[in-house]
């Protein structure tokens, strides 16, 4: 619409800017909205888009940033005291991309300190609220992100994916998130907290809205070591290829097991269900071992994490919450050899998947086990982790393979809060994933209901 | 060694390492040391002949090969 002038950036921005004085004193998704800034770069998208220079579906569109993601002069905290006043000297790759793409930085938003964390729980920034029932967890650690989009103050926002960063808060908010195939979008500017596991993606309210992000944001770039020089293609082409001659992979093992809250997996079998009724071949594959994903993916993280933050908390324990404090320091002692054996189960684990899933095009799961806790049962208290430390049970075995993985909504739970999907495909392959993702969402009518403890947008 | 086992002897041995950890921090772990001391044990009991990883090192390339 904007590129055919219908949709004005300037409207969009202000949307998008009254939204957000409306609902953040509730929902408390941003660090920072920078108004002015904004309100400028619309006016150019506009007079750009005027003068037949239109750059793109990204052009004069508001986006939303995690507040790990470096934009040059404004401060990237990570949601912590100990990087206050942290001023970013230069963008980072993702926001580099978006700039030449046209689209509109709108601000920073909350997360989990230094995203090291599920819950969305931030006793330094403040707890950031679901828009479906603002006295439950978002999840995280990229609540700000899918509270601001879910909730209509931005369209699409980036997150980060180190354990199911992206996919989780997405699944509990109602919305599309995909975790990229690592090394497809540059994790350069972009604060680490486990180098080998850390993925940026988009969070959208579409499918489709994810495939044109990650048109701009995937490729290669010399800045990031682990970037991949993978061809790229048009994330978009293959979005309307349905679902015949599909096959989906459905573990038997783990993703549907006792512990998986009914109403989830219900859910999640009837979306099955409806995805092989229209084409699809649906087939059982049993997967013994993948209930070790959990254990490699914090074995890998948790020194990556300490190296990451060794020298600061050693100097500055008392800045970071008491929370992240103990998760790092919990990994002070962990010996080399754990770490390097650890590195050397991932190699295992990732045979084991890549043996899995010869037979099959993509995996389809729940994207947590669990419905969304009270924030008040998620907040840690001395001797007490909280609750919610089942959440990245599935999602964290596909940030250890580095596979492509995508949530969406597949249904709601009788306390009408949004039950989450995760698509899961070959490394280097989105397009299948976004495939079967699109192809779903216009059988269904999940993702288009608005969030019901929010006024409703004019 | 799980921060819960000693307190002390845990923060020591951090210290050892230059990774400085409080007694009272150390003994606040508690919980999430328990699951650290689970996932790596779950780890260990995992067959890896032959699964050494092969991609630990890139090299880094110079600008000249970049451009």
């Amino acid at each position: 619409m904007i590129g055919k002038g219908e949709l004005s950036p300037v409207d969009l921005v202000e949307a998008s800017l009254a939204r957000i004085s409306q609902l953040e004193p509730r929902l408390n998704a941003f660090l920072e909205v920078w108004d002015n800034e904004a309100r400028k770069s619309a006016q150019v998208a506009q007079e750009e888009i005027a003068d037949r220079r239109y750059l793109g579906p990204m052009h004069g569109i508001p986006v939303g940033l995690k507040d790990l993601i470096d934009v040059a002069g404004h401060q990237t905290t990570g949601g912590s005291k100990v990087l206050s006043g942290n001023v970013a000297t230069a963008d980072a790759s993702v926001v580099t991309r978006l700039r030449a793409a046209g689209a509109i930085f709108i601000g920073k938003l909350n997360l989990v300190e230094f995203a090291f964390g599920t819950t969305g729980v931030n006793s330094f920034t403040g707890d950031v609220k679901n828009p479906w029932d603002s006295t439950r967890i978002t999840a995280g650690s990229s609540s700000g992100s899918a509270t601001a989009v879910a909730s209509g103050m931005v369209p699409v926002a980036l997150g980060t994916d180190t354990g199911g960063s992206v996919r989780m808060p997405a699944a509990l908010c109602g919305i599309a998130g995909l975790k990229p195939t690592y090394g497809r979008v540059s994790r350069s500017g972009v604060l680490d907290l486990s180098w080998s596991l850390d993925h940026v993606g988009p969070m959208t309210r579409t499918t489709e809205d994810c495939a044109l992000m990650m048109n701009v944001l995937a490729g290669y770039d010399p800045k990031d070591p682990a970037s991949s020089s993978h061809p790229i293609t048009d994330f978009t082409t293959e979005l309307n290829g349905g679902l015949t001659g599909l096959k989906i992979g459905v573990p038997s093992d783990y993703f549907f097991d006792e512990i998986v809250d009914e109403e989830i997996k219900r859910s999640v079998r009837a979306a099955i269900d409806l995805i092989a009724a229209n084409g699809a071949e649906v087939v059982e594959l049993p997967m013994p071992w993948v209930d070790k994903g959990r254990a490699i993916n914090l074995g890998v993280l948790l020194p990556e994490a300490v190296s990451v933050h060794a020298k600061m908390i050693s100097q500055h324990p008392d800045l970071y919450t008491p929370a992240v404090r103990s998760r790092i320091q919990s990994g002070f002692n962990v010996p080399a050899i754990d770490y390097v054996q650890a590195q050397r189960a991932r190699q295992w684990f990732n045979y084991q998947m890549a043996e899995s899933m010869s037979s099959v095009d993509v995996l389809i799961t729940p994207t947590v086990p669990i419905q969304a806790p009270t924030i008040a049962e998620c907040t840690p208290s001395a001797g007490n982790l909280g609750a919610g430390s089942e959440l990245p049970m599935f999602t964290g075995v596909f940030d250890v393979t580095g596979q492509p993985s995508h949530s969406i909504p597949c249904g709601f739970t009788k306390a009408g809060m949004p039950i989450g999907m995760m698509i899961t495909g070959h490394p280097f392959d989105e397009s299948t994933v976004l495939r079967v993702g699109h192809a779903f969402e216009k059988l269904t009518n999940w993702h288009q209901r608005p969030p019901t403890d929010i006024p409703t947008t004019n | 060694m799980s921060p819960t086992d000693n307190a002390r002897e845990f923060s020591d041995r951090a210290n050892e390492h230059h990774l400085k950890i409080s007694i009272v921090d150390a003994e606040d772990i508690g919980g999430f040391g328990a699951v650290v001391d689970a996932a790596y044990s779950t780890i260990r009991e995992i067959d890896t002949t032959g699964f050494e990883p092969a991609a630990i090192f890139v090299p880094t390339q110079s600008k000249r090969e970049l451009e």
